[in-house]
This record gives structure tokens, sequence and C-alpha cells, in this order.
């Protein structure tokens, strides 16, 4: 039994090894919940009259996706049905997130000041 | 007809200067003081057709001052091979560019004015591209069966008033001198589904051959996930004369429903009374369409999965005759660099030898005058990354139909056509 189930416990603590070294173990961010279009640009440039709550809503209604600024970095959210809660609200992310396709692998989200 | 001509190019090209003129003030990327009318007009394709909300148009954005302006071009050069004795072989290229400016007036309102150009009249020499079992319209005189025309110098100029009446709610009015009335699915050329594939479709005039149409007037109203609109234009079908701007009285008519469900997919059905659509042929047209348009948006920004079936029907006032197509087409991104695509469709043809009317005479005394033709293509293109600012890509694509018994001594038991092509668009700002 032992002998048959050896490759497979080594296998994952390969992988499990090869995660670590990538650094995918989950982070918190904080920051606003934005849109790729605005990004890092004020809301009130795009949409003057709107809140910046509106503005994230009316802007992901198209193509448009919910991102998070944290400083001056946007990072696209994984889970774009949460975010619609949070529009233009500072919150906190819990997640991996891939520099290559800038997304944030959202594993939780909460408002910064913990309401 | 010259004033109003002027006019409109005045109106557009206007917009277009005053946009760039305002260059000395603030130019950046992105969209400034926008409104919802403004965001509405944004997602539209050409004229008032609206790809799925969560296509990405691969679209330049820059404003300069209070004015937006947006960009998109695509071109393929493309060499075709299509079989048999009716077949041919080409090196031509399909192409366009768009360009909009938008200015906001007021709090609730949006202008913008829109300029769509190809250089297809001088790309395709001929005034065609061999495509097996493909009709419509004329090339030196003759009608065009086994080939495709090009698109007009002007595929598109016209102007969009857009106003939001209520929460969720904006009404558009639309005139156009070249435009695309409110009638069939989003053109191919415009159609998320149809990207990667440089060919049109042989349903096109059964479906959406109006979206370049002379004297284009529309009115819509949209709220919510529903749009209704309405258009009045002139009907015939572009003249050999690539180069200019052709005019003529609001002859036609058409009504087109919208449904957005959700972000992912689009659905209409549309109606409309086209007066003497071909030069040739006798007689008005009334087309119905019904289509459904899903994307899927993949994790590399920009990329998505996107499909539409089409369904169009012309009924003939002049033959009298039905005539259905229908059209089922995607495009399936794999990874970060590949692409496959593929359309079938199904069209009942009456004009495949309507260029040589003894042969036409003989079939319709034997086997009828109507054929249904199935078109069955699959494609791969792969991007290959050169330019900044350009997505550039090589591609291939192979087409075989199925076809009745009694036109096959004229296209042969297996007619097939294949295209390689390379494939350039504007690319946007990751």
């Amino acid at each position: 039994m032992m002998k048959k189930s050896g490759p497979a416990i080594a296998a994952a603590c390969t992988l499990f090894a090869a995660c670590i070294a990538r650094g995918e173990s989950p982070q918190t961010f904080t920051g606003i919940v934005t849109d790729t279009m605005c990004g890092s640009k004020p809301h009130s440039n795009m949409l003057k009259d709107k809140t910046a709550a509106e503005c994230v809503r009316q802007c992901t209604r198209g193509a448009y996706r919910y991102a998070l600024i944290d400083g001056t970095a946007v990072m696209k959210l994984s889970d774009q049905k949460t975010p619609a809660r949070y529009a233009g609200q500072e919150v906190r992310v819990t997640g991996v997130y891939d520099e290559k396709s800038k997304t944030l692998k959202v594993e939780s989200i909460e408002l910064a000041n913990g309401k | 007809m010259f004033r109003k001509i002027s006019f409109f190019c005045i109106l557009s090209a206007g917009g277009l200067l005053s946009a760039s003129l305002h260059a000395q003030e603030r130019v950046g990327t992105g969209m400034v003081d926008m409104n919802p009318a403004g965001l509405y007009l944004m997602n539209l394709a050409s004229g008032t057709s609206q790809n799925p909300l969560s296509w990405a148009m691969p679209m330049l954005m820059i404003h300069f001052g209070h004015w937006n302006t947006m960009l998109m071009g695509n071109a393929f050069v493309v060499d075709t091979q299509q079989s048999g004795p009716r077949g041919g072989d080409k090196l031509y290229s399909t192409n366009w560019l768009m360009a909009s400016a938008a200015h906001r007036v007021g709090a609730k309102g949006m202008f913008e004015t829109n300029l769509m150009l190809s250089l297809e009249p001088a790309t395709i020499t001929d005034r065609r591209y061999p495509l097996l079992f493909q009709t419509g319209e004329t090339a030196y005189g003759q009608p065009i069966a086994d080939g495709q025309h090009p698109h007009n110098l002007i595929m598109g100029l016209g102007v969009h008033y857009a106003y939001e009446v209520a929460e969720n709610t904006i009404v558009d009015l639309y005139a156009a001198p070249v435009g695309d009335p409110a009638l069939g699915p989003i053109a191919y050329p415009h159609r998320a589904s149809a990207l990667e594939l440089p060919q049109a479709a042989i349903s096109h005039h059964w479906q959406d051959s109006t979206h370049i149409s002379d004297d284009v007037v529309t009115l819509g109203i949209s709220r919510g996930k529903v749009k209704v609109e309405a258009s009045g234009f002139h009907g015939a079908e572009p003249g050999e004369n690539r180069w200019i701007i052709q005019q003529g009285t609001i002859d036609s008519w058409s009504a087109r429903l919208w449904y957005f469900p959700a972000k992912n997919w689009a659905a209409q059905v549309s109606g409309g009374r086209i007066a003497h659509p071909e030069a040739l042929a006798p007689g008005d047209q009334i087309r119905l369409t019904g289509s459904l348009h899903y994307t899927r948006p993949m994790a590399r920004e920009g990329s998505a999965w996107s499909s539409s079936f089409v369904w169009g029907r012309n009924h003939d006032t002049g033959t009298p005759h039905n005539l259905n197509s229908y059209l089922a087409e995607s495009v399936v991104p794999v990874g970060a660099r590949n692409f496959i695509t593929g359309r079938a469709e199904l069209v009942d043809k009456d004009e495949l030898f309507s260029d040589e009317p003894e042969i036409e005479e003989r079939l319709a005394a034997s086997a009828g005058s109507t054929f249904r033709v199935g078109s069955y293509t699959i494609g791969y293109t792969r991007d290959i990354p050169m330019f900044e600012r350009l997505e550039t890509g090589i591609g291939f694509n192979f087409s075989a139909y199925s076809l009745p018994a009694a036109i096959k001594p004229w296209y042969g038991d297996h007619p097939a056509g294949g295209n390689v092509f390379i494939r350039i668009r504007l690319k946007p700002p990751a």
C-alpha cells in the first residue's frame, strides 16, 4: 500500500514545493475597487456627475472589469461578482497575484475598515 | 444632394479636426468627460449594431481636450485558391479603418461623428475576389457569381446624438449618408465571432448586406437590457464605382429589437423592406433575420471566445422566392497566441448562374432555380508579435461545400477553397 502511494506523495510534495518556490502563497492587498477603464485615473475625469462607485459600475457594464488599485498598480480581480458590492470603496483582498496577466486571484474581499 | 453630402463630410471632418486641434490642451489615453450616453455609443459596432457588452473591441482610445477619439483597424492580405471550373485564384486584401470622435453635449447628451474607410476598391482588383457560391452585386455590368465584391472607400460616414432621458434609458438618433441601418446582425467585418476570417460569409446578402447603405436615418431607444430601433434608408446596393458616395431617396425601412440578457449575450430580431437592392434583379426584398451572439472573455486581456448563430430570409417580390440562410460561426483563443475559427452555413441560392443565362434556363427547366448550398470552414491564426501597436499574425482556412447533384457538373463533386493570410490589426494598449 505504502509502496503504491509513494510516487503520488512524492509528486504532491514536488508540486507543493514548486508552488512555494513560485511564490504562490496568498498575500493581502489593500486598495480601492476600480475598473480597468479608469485604472489609476480619477473617476471624476471619466464621469463628472457621478460618484466613484457609479463610475465603476457604469464602466464594468461593458467590456471593462473590476480591478484593485493598490498605490499605482492596477490589478484585475478574478472574482467579478463580489467587487460589485464594494465599487469605489477601500477593501482588503487576500489572494495570489499573477504578474504576467496582472490578475489577482481572489480568495476573499472585505472592507478595509472591517465593516 | 451635393449639399447634403458636404454637410455630413464637414460635420464629420469638423469633429475629427476639432479633436486634433485640441491636441495642444490635454492629450492622453483613455476617455474623459463621458456620461452614460457616451458609454452607450462606445459599445456600438457599425451603425447601431452591437456585439455582446463583454467583448473588448480592439480599439485605441485617445482624448484631445474634451474630445474622445476611438480608432480601430483591421487588414488581411490573402492568397485564395478555389477549386473547379468556377473557382479562381487571387492575391487580395480586405481591410477597413474606423475613426470616431465624441464630445459631451450638456450633462446628458453626447455627440459622436464617425468615418469608416476601406482601400478594397484598390486592393481587390477586377471588382471581385473568388469565393465559391458567393453571389450579390455586379462587376463590369454582370452579376457576380462565385465571387465577393469589394467594399466602398467610404464604408461609413455619419453622426450620432445620444441622450440619457432617464436612468438606464438612452435615446440615439443616427444619421448617415453612408451607414448601417437597423437590419440584421452585426455585419461580418465587425462581428466578434468573424474576427479571424478574412472572407465574407456566403449568406452575407441574406443577413447583413445592408451594412453599407446610403442615406440612413435611425432612431433607437435603449432601456436596460432591451433596445428598439427603426431606420429609413436607400435600398439600392452600392454601385460599381466604389470610390464615391452615392445618394438616393429614403425608399426602404427596417426595425430591430435587441435583447442583452447578460454581459456575454446579445440577441436580435429584425425585419425590413429593401427597395430594389440588386441592380440587375427585379423587385424588392423583404428581409427577416434573427441572431444570437455569445462572447466569453478569457483570462488574457482582450481575448475572448465568441460565437454567433444567424438566420436570415429574403423574400424577393420580383421572382417571388423565399430564400433562407443559416450561419454558425465561432473563434476560440487557444493559449496566448492561437485562434481556432470556424463557420458553417446553409444558404438557398438562386443566382449562381445569373452570369450564364443559358445554363440558368436549362437548370430551371430540369432541376429548379434554387439550390441549397452548404459551406463549412475551419481555420487557424497564429499571432506573431512584431510591433507594439499592431496585432500581426498569419493564418489559413479551408472550406468544403455541399451542393445538390444537379449543379455538380459545373462545380465538381467536392468543391473546396483555401485561404492563406497575414492579419494586421490595431492593438489597444495593455
